[in-house]
C-alpha cells in the first residue's frame, strides 16, 4: 500500500481522576498545611520509611508517623540540561536528585535548582521550597543550602 | 523434559509502520515463525503474548489479547498477556516456557507488537514527546513521575551512581559501546539505526542527562516478534536446527528507589542471571558463551550489565570497553545485532526479538552479523521497568 491510499486521522481520549492518597493522606496534609515531612516509622525494626507508607514493608506491621528533617543530603544527582514542558518555569539546567532527608533510611526522587551556575554534587546537602498549594510531590522542589 | 524454539519470526524494526496496524503488525511475525517452523496455526496449543502497557502501546485499546487472538487465527485457545516494561519479551518467553514444562501445552505461541509512535502531540507536532510522557507512566505515579523531568534521568541515576561509587564508565567509554553497536547494526538487515560513527560523534551529540549524550541512548521503534516453542519430542519431530532454553531466571528489584544501598548496580539483572546460570550449568560466562544479547537502553547501561552477568568484576564494566572483548570478533561479542541502540526498541517486543537474534546465531543463520559458535551457548538478558527494575535472563543453546 503506498501512502497516498492510506487514511490517517487525529482522535483524543481524555480521562480525569479524582483519586485518593488513601493511607498516606496525613502525609500529603501535614506537607501542604505546615510544610512538614513526616516518615513512617517501624515499631518493631525502627525502619524510618520516606517515601511512607501505612504498613512496614519488611515486618508487615502498621507504621507510626513521625517527623523527619526538612533538610537532606544528595545521594546521587544528573543535570537534565532540556527537562519535559512541564518543568519549564523552573528554569534549565536542573538537576534530578536522589535525596535522603535526615533520619530517613530510604532515598527519594526530587528536583534540584541550583541558585547560580553551581553543579549539584553528591553529598550536597538541600533543603525545600515549597509552593502554597501542596497537592503532590511535584509542588515542592530543593535548593542548595 | 526440554524446551526448544522450533520458529522465529522477526519484522524489521522502524520509527513507523504507517502501513499496518498493530494486529496486522502481529499476524506478519506469526506468519513468519510459522513459515520457519513449517507449521500453522492449528499446531499451537495456546499462546502467551508480550505487551507494553496500553498507554506505551500506543493502541487505544485494553485487553488486546482478545483481539489479537482472533487476527491471528489462535480463537478458542487459552492466552495469556504479559507485561513489565522492556523486560516484558524475556518474560512472555519464560512464561510459555513454564507453560509447556507444567503440561499445559506441547507447543506454544509467543507475540509481541507495538505501535507506540501513533501517539501525537499536536502542540510540538511530534510523535516523540507524546511517547515520552506516556512511557513516563511506567514509573511510580506518586513518587516519582510527578518529578521525571526526563526518561532518560531516570536510567541516568544508575550510571551516575556507578560513576561515583567505581569511577567509570568514562563518557568515552560509554561512546565506544555507541561507536560498537550502531555500526553492528549496519550488518542486520531488521536494523532501524545502523551508522558508522566515531567517539567523538557520540561525544558531540546533544547533551540529555547526566553524562548521558543522544547518542548513548537507544530510540523508540515499532515492531513485532513471534516465537514457537515445543516440548522435547515435539520438537525434535518438527526441527532438525532445535535451540533450546536451558535455563531461564527473572528477579523485579528497583535499583536505587526506595533504597539506595545498591545505586551503581542492577541487582535484578544479577539475581535474575544468577538463577539462569545455575539453572544451565553456566560456570564461567566469558568462557563459556558464544554471545550475548542484552538490553542496551543506554551505552552505560550495557556496561554495568557485562558486571551483573559475571563478564567482570563489579565495578569494572567500563573497561572491558576499552579492550574491546565484547566487539563482534571480540572474546564474547555482545549485541552484534546492534542492540536497542543499533535496531531499536518496542518494550513488548525487543525481549522476544532478543530471544530470536540469539537463536539464529546458534543456528548459524545470522547473515554478515554472525559471529564465530565455540560452544553452541548464548544469552539473552533483558532489562526494563522503573528504575531498571525488571530483569528476565535465558540462557541458549543449539
Amino acid at each position: 500500500m503506498n501512502e497516498k491510499e492510506l487514511l490517517e486521522v487525529p482522535i483524543k481520549d481524555e480521562y480525569h481522576y479524582l483519586f485518593s492518597y488513601g493511607g498516606l493522606s496525613p502525609f500529603f496534609k501535614e506537607l501542604s498545611e505546615n510544610k512538614r515531612f513526616m516518615g513512617a516509622k517501624c515499631p518493631r525494626c525502627d525502619t524510618i520509611w520516606f517515601p511512607p507508607r501505612v504498613n512496614c514493608s519488611k515486618c508487615y506491621c502498621p507504621n507510626e508517623w513521625v517527623r523527619v528533617g526538612s533538610e537532606g543530603e544528595v545521594v546521587c544527582s544528573v543535570i537534565v540540561p532540556a527537562p519535559a514542558a512541564k518543568f519549564r518555569e523552573l528554569g534549565a539546567p536542573l538537576f534530578a536528585a536522589m535525596i535522603k532527608l535526615d533520619g530517613c533510611d530510604s532515598c527519594f526522587k526530587a528536583i534540584v535548582i541550583p541558585k547560580g551556575t553551581e553543579e549539584v554534587q553528591k553529598g550536597a546537602r538541600v533543603k525545600p521550597v515549597f509552593k502554597e498549594r501542596i497537592e503532590s510531590i511535584a509542588d515542592f522542589y530543593f535548593e542548595p543550602i | 523434559m526440554r524446551v526448544g524454539i522450533v520458529g522465529i519470526g522477526l519484522l524489521p524494526w522502524k520509527v513507523r509502520y504507517p502501513d499496518k496496524t498493530y494486529y496486522e503488525l502481529a499476524a506478519e511475525a506469526v506468519g513468519k515463525a510459522f513459515d520457519d517452523a513449517k507449521l500453522g496455526p492449528d499446531a499451537v496449543d495456546n499462546v502467551v503474548y508480550g505487551l507494553a502497557d496500553v498507554y506505551v502501546n500506543a493502541i487505544r485499546q485494553a485487553c488486546a489479547s482478545t483481539i489479537l487472538q482472533d487476527h491471528i487465527g489462535m480463537e478458542g485457545k487459552p492466552s495469556v498477556t504479559v507485561h513489565n516494561g522492556a523486560a516484558t519479551g524475556a518474560l512472555a518467553v519464560k512464561t510459555a516456557f513454564t507453560e509447556i514444562l507444567a503440561g499445559t501445552s506441547e507447543i506454544t505461541l509467543v507475540v509481541g507488537t507495538g505501535k507506540g509512535l501513533d501517539l501525537y502531540d499536536p502542540e510540538t507536532k511530534k510523535r516523540s514527546s507524546a511517547f515520552l510522557k506516556a512511557i513516563m507512566l511506567d514509573v511510580d505515579t506518586t513518587w516519582d513521575a510527578p518529578v521525571e523531568p526526563s526518561p532518560v534521568a531516570h536510567f541516568a541515576f544508575v550510571v551516575q551512581g556507578h560513576i561515583d561509587k567505581y569511577g567509570n564508565p568514562t563518557e568515552e567509554q560509554m561512546a565506544k559501546v555507541s561507536v560498537k553497536n550502531h555500526g553492528n547494526a549496519l550488518d542486520n538487515p531488521l536494523a532501524q539505526s545502523g551508522m558508522q560513527l566515531t567517539v567523538e560523534d557520540v561525544l558531540k551529540s546533544p547533551h540529555i542527562a547526566g553524562p548521558l549524550k543522544f547518542l548513548d541512548c537507544c530510540l523508540y521503534s515499532e515492531g513485532a516478534a513471534a516465537l514457537i516453542l515445543a516440548r522435547e519430542d515435539r520438537a525434535k519431530q518438527i526441527s532438525d536446527k532445535v535451540v533450546w532454553i536451558d535455563g531461564v531466571g527473572s528477579s523485579t528489584k528497583r535499583s536505587y528507589f526506595p533504597n539506595y544501598a545498591e545505586l551503581g548496580r542492577i541487582p535484578c539483572q544479577f539475581i535474575a542471571t544468577k538463577k539462569a546460570y545455575e539453572m544451565a550449568g553456566v560456570g564461567n560466562p566469558r568462557k563459556e558463551l558464544d554471545v550475548i544479547e542484552l538490553h542496551d537502553l543506554l551505552t552505560g547501561v550495557e556496561l554495568i550489565s557485562y558486571e551483573e552477568l559475571g563478564l567482570c568484576k563489579v565495578g569494572e564494566g567500563g573497561h572491558l570497553s576499552d579492550e574491546g572483548v565484547t566487539m563482534k570478533d571480540g572474546e564474547i561479542p555482545v549485541n552484534p545485532s546492534g542492540g536497542m541502540i543499533g535496531c531499536g526498541h518496542v518494550a513488548g517486543t525487543s525481549g522476544i526479538s532478543r530471544v530470536g537474534e540469539v537463536a539464529l546465531q546458534l543456528r548459524g543463520e545470522a547473515g554478515k552479523r554472525q559471529v564465530r559458535i565455540k560452544n553452541g551457548r548464548g544469552l539473552v538478558s533483558c532489562i526494563g521497568g522503573p528504575g531498571i527494575s525488571q530483569c528476565c535472563s535465558i540462557v541458549l543453546e543449539v
